[in-house]
Parts: structure tokens; C-alpha cells; sequence
């Protein structure tokens, strides 16, 4: 079984951006909500009631051929650190990471399929690519989730579909998301207008860290709100066309501001860049903001092949549980300012200054 | 069940608690109306104002009525009623935005559906169903079809019609159960 060390130390290749696209589009990721028949939802059900659930569940899950040596742990062996990073890294979700013993997580080696038993639902299954790939992610849970089928009594009802603890997750059980990167967008002040016209399809849009235009490190979540009588099918290639229209809106607004306002990019990008370098202190939203702008800095040409996969890998090891996993000790939000910069700094320091061309 | 005050069909549903006894009240929509107890959020919004909704009930229904007795109203009906899987009540839906057992489903179907439309595209599932599931389904409900052909046949004393409908669901349920062995003896 993969040690929770070993997860930490090697993270999955859609975390540090392997995709060749994922410029804009940084994840893809589809989770599927089931539950099984004849036992209460895990939020109504007796912590008894709950251990035997995940001990008819996690034997199946382990069975997987995806999920061969994988990570497996019960909620109540991991430290509430553990479980934060494991927050920060998107493979549990915060209500999981609140619940303790007769909930588990299992997460395959590559970290492309996570499945949380006893969170809201008994099952969520999760699988996240790197780039614009819902379809691809789909199909890896699909064939999980049709593997699962034969052995355990899903709940499911002819009229309403998979049946959830929440009716918000009925019918398929699929939220399909992506996560993007829109700095183009913020900085040219447009992205209001395409907030508003993805809402009115019925998709919703988030920032990442904070709410929603005010999202730090411009970076966003879209998603399906609607669960129920749309198809599988339906839902993501929706889901996929609005995401690459949105894609192509960033890629555009990014060519305008170097065609229209050169000097603003570049002031900003270097900036950005010295702020970084040479911070001793810096807090989580500065942080956020500047690596953002390094991050477009990357797209554009300014920084070496490879500062895209850089600055996504300090995203998330910059985080407040990643910082005092890293100092494996807790830390004042003081300390995990000093901690940030200091890991900023050394991350950068044979970055050389950003090469501006296009000025 | 039929209004306590006319003869139309029971729609509104009232429990009265006063000193340590209930009294459960059943009326129509035009009853409960006249007499201030048709709407159950003005029920809850007024409840300073409960006394007075009382007065009204207890005079014009005939319900037992102590003018200073604590008093705690509440709509029934489906409010009220528990899964019989889990226990959950669709009250506590209410509360805590989330369902007991999958079984509430069946429980508080219709409940649930009203409050589907705004949430979701449609009310009706479409997309993957696990496997067998939709034969099942298709099965079940041709044979139910049959079944109530037959049972209308019967009432209508068209015994010929029945007898016919009868042979076809014997057909129909054996051969069914041969097309289920079949992939057995293929080859």
C-alpha cells in the first residue's frame, strides 16, 4: 500500500501542468456521486452503520485493477495536516477532510482516480486530467464505475437516476469541472461579461481561492450545476464546448493587451517577478497574485520551457497545510509567510529575468 | 379522508397541542381558508399571532379551545410522515438540505419533484442506468400492462378476452425466463 510520504512526494502529473495545453486550462475533472441501496445516506446514518458500509466499500474499491498498490487510508490515521494536503491537492474534498473514522480514501498510484467513501455519498468517484480532457476522464470512471456495478446494489431509481443524499446530485451524479487560468480576461476587464454569459448556460463559475471576480491568482472553477435530465454525454460535451470558448476568449484577450498595451504586460510581469524574487514575507494573496502574472509571463514567451510547470507546482506547495507538512510542524500565519518566501525565493532563484520581446 | 366541517377531500392537516393532549384536524382548502389556517407559512410567519388563528379554528370547527393555553401548530400531511427505510421526516429535508436513505426517495417522491424543477434541466433521468436495470424496467412494466388488461377484462366479464391475456402472460413470463438462459447454451 502507497504510504502517504510517497504521495506527497511525488505528485500527479495534472498537478504540475504536463498537459501541453493547460496554459489556460489547467484540470479537467469528473466526479460521479453513487450510493448503495438499503443502508441510510452517510450524513443520516449511525457511525456502526457507517463502519459496515465501508467495510462492504473499500474492499471493492481496493480490488480495482486502477487501484493496484494504491493509497488507501481511513479518515481517522491521517493528522489533520494530512488531511489538508490532501485538501490542497484536490484529491479529498473539505467535508471528507471534517470526518474521521468510517470514512476512507483511496487514490490510485498515478493519482488520476480518487474514490472517498462516506463523504456525503457512500461512493464519490473523482478523476482529473491534466488540460481540456473531461471526455477522457470520464471514460477512466466510467469503466470504474461499471466495474463497481456488478458487485455492489447501486441505488437507483428509473425516473430520478442515481440516487443521492442531496437532490442537487440526482439523475447522473456527474459534476464535470475545469480549472482555468484567466488573467487575460481579469486584467482587460471582460471577465465579468463572460462570468455572466456562462451563468446564463446554466454552468456555474467560482474562483478557486476567494469569490468570484475577486478570485485570487485569477483562477477559476466552471462547472455543471444541472445533474438531472441532461445525459452523461450531454453534460460534458457541453461542458467541453463552452470551456474551449472560453479558452479561446483568454488566448485572444492575451494577444490584445501585448498588441494594444505592451508596456503594462511587461511592467507588470517583471514586477511581478523582482516582487517574488526578493520577498522575505509574503502572505498567501500576494503570493497568488504575483505567480499569476509570472504564470502569463510563461505563456508569452517572457521565461524558459518549463516555468508554467514551476509556478503550478509553487500554487500548491505554497499553501498554508503544504507549508507546515514542508516544516513538519504547525505554523503562525507569520511563520508561513516568512516559509512562503523563502520557498519562492529558492524556486526561483536560476530563473532569469523575464526576456520581454514584445515591447 | 374527507373534511372534518364538509364533505370535500382533506387537504390541509392540523395538529393542536394544548396542556399535555392533541387534537388533529383534517380539512379542505375552502374550510381551512375561512377558518385562517390555509396557508402553512402565514401559519409560521404569524406565530404571535397564533391565538387568534386558534379562535377562529376552535369557533368555527368546533375544536376544542382554552384561550390561554400554550399552542403549537404545525402543517401535516407530508410533514410529517417518515420513511419507513430510515426514519428521516421530510422536515428534517427541510433542515439539513440533504436526504436520510435512497428509500426517502420513494417516501417523499412527490415532495422531492416539486422542488426539482428549478434545480435541474428536467424531472426525468436520462443517461447511464446500471446494467440490466432498463430491462428490468421494460419487463416489469409490460408484464404490469398485461396483468391490467386481464384484470380489467375480468371486470367487464370479457372471460374470452381474459383467458386470451392470461395465456400471453404465461408466454410472456417463460419466455422471458428462456431468453435469460439463453447465453448460457450459446455457443
Amino acid at each position: 500500500m502507497m504510504r502517504f510520504s510517497t504521495l506527497i512526494k511525488h505528485p500527479a502529473d495534472w498537478m504540475i501542468g504536463a498537459d501541453s495545453d493547460s496554459a489556460v486550462v489547467l484540470t479537467s475533472r469528473i466526479r460521479l456521486a453513487r450510493n448503495i441501496s438499503e443502508t441510510p445516506f452517510p450524513g443520516w446514518a449511525r457511525k456502526s452503520e457507517r463502519i459496515d458500509t465501508l467495510s462492504e466499500l473499500r474492499p471493492a474499491i481496493e480490488a480495482l485493477p486502477e487501484m493496484k498498490d494504491a493509497f488507501s487510508h481511513q479518515l481517522s490515521d491521517l493528522t489533520s495536516v494530512q488531511k489538508q494536503v490532501l485538501v490542497e491537492r484536490h484529491l479529498i474534498s473539505r467535508e471528507q477532510a471534517a470526518r474521521s473514522e468510517g470514512s476512507a480514501t483511496i487514490v490510485n498510484r498515478s493519482q488520476t482516480l480518487s474514490v472517498m467513501i462516506n463523504e456525503e455519498d457512500h461512493l464519490r468517484l473523482q478523476s482529473i486530467r491534466s488540460g481540456l480532457h473531461l471526455q477522457e476522464a470520464y471514460e477512466l470512471i466510467s469503466t470504474v464505475d461499471k466495474q463497481l456495478e456488478k458487485d455492489l446494489p447501486y441505488a437507483f431509481d428509473h425516473e430520478l437516476g442515481y440516487l443521492t443524499a442531496c437532490p442537487t446530485n440526482l439523475g447522473t451524479g456527474l459534476r464535470a469541472s475545469a480549472m482555468l487560468h484567466l488573467p487575460g480576461l481579469v486584467i482587460s476587464d471582460h471577465i465579468g461579461q463572460v462570468i455572466q454569459g456562462i451563468g446564463k448556460l446554466g454552468l456555474a463559475v467560482r474562483g478557486i481561492f476567494g469569490e468570484g471576480t475577486e478570485s485570487l491568482g485569477h483562477l477559476f472553477q466552471i462547472s455543471n450545476q444541472s445533474t438531472l435530465g441532461e445525459s452523461e454525454q450531454m453534460i460534458i460535451s457541453r461542458l467541453e464546448r463552452v470551456i474551449g470558448k472560453v479558452r479561446d476568449h483568454e488566448r485572444n484577450a492575451r494577444l490584445k493587451l501585448i498588441e494594444d498595451d505592451p508596456q503594462m504586460i511587461a511592467d507588470k510581469i517583471s514586477r511581478a517577478y523582482g516582487l517574488l524574487k526578493y520577498a522575505y514575507l509574503i502572505d498567501s494573496k500576494e503570493a497568488l497574485t504575483h505567480l499569476s502574472l509570472v504564470r502569463l509571463g510563461a505563456d508569452m514567451d517572457c521565461f524558459p520551457k518549463g516555468t508554467l510547470q514551476l509556478c503550478d507546482a509553487l500554487l500548491m506547495d505554497i499553501e498554508p497545510a503544504h507549508l507546515q507538512h514542508h516544516a513538519k510542524r504547525n505554523l503562525t500565519p507569520e511563520e508561513r509567510d516568512t516559509q512562503r518566501a523563502e520557498i519562492i525565493r529558492s524556486r526561483l532563484q536560476n530563473l532569469s529575468s523575464p526576456a520581454i520581446s514584445f515591447v | 379522508m374527507q373534511c372534518d366541517h364538509c364533505d370535500s377531500k382533506a387537504t390541509v392537516f392540523f395538529t393542536q397541542i394544548i396542556g399535555g393532549s392533541s387534537k388533529k384536524s383534517a380539512l379542505c382548502e375552502k374550510c381551512a381558508s375561512e377558518n385562517g389556517v390555509a396557508d402553512p407559512e402565514s401559519l409560521v410567519s404569524d406565530i404571535e399571532d397564533v391565538s387568534s388563528i386558534s379562535e377562529q379554528a376552535a369557533s368555527g370547527v368546533g375544536i376544542p379551545h382554552e384561550s390561554s393555553s400554550s399552542l403549537k401548530e404545525k402543517p401535516r400531511g407530508a410533514d410529517s410522515q417518515e420513511c419507513a427505510g430510515c426514519g428521516f421526516t421530510f422536515d428534517d429535508l427541510k433542515k439539513i438540505g440533504r436526504l436520510g436513505c435512497s428509500q426517502c426517495y420513494q417516501s417523499f417522491r412527490e415532495e422531492i419533484k416539486l422542488n426539482l424543477e428549478g434545480m435541474h434541466k428536467d424531472t426525468c433521468h436520462i443517461g447511464c442506468a446500471p446494467d440490466g436495470m432498463i430491462e428490468a424496467l421494460e419487463y416489469s412494466q409490460q408484464l404490469e400492462k398485461l396483468e391490467q388488461e386481464k384484470a380489467a377484462a375480468i371486470i367487464s366479464e370479457d372471460f374470452e378476452r381474459a383467458a386470451v391475456l392470461h395465456e400471453e402472460i404465461e408466454k410472456f413470463t417463460t419466455s422471458t425466463a428462456a431468453d435469460n438462459n439463453t447465453p448460457d447454451t450459446e455457443i
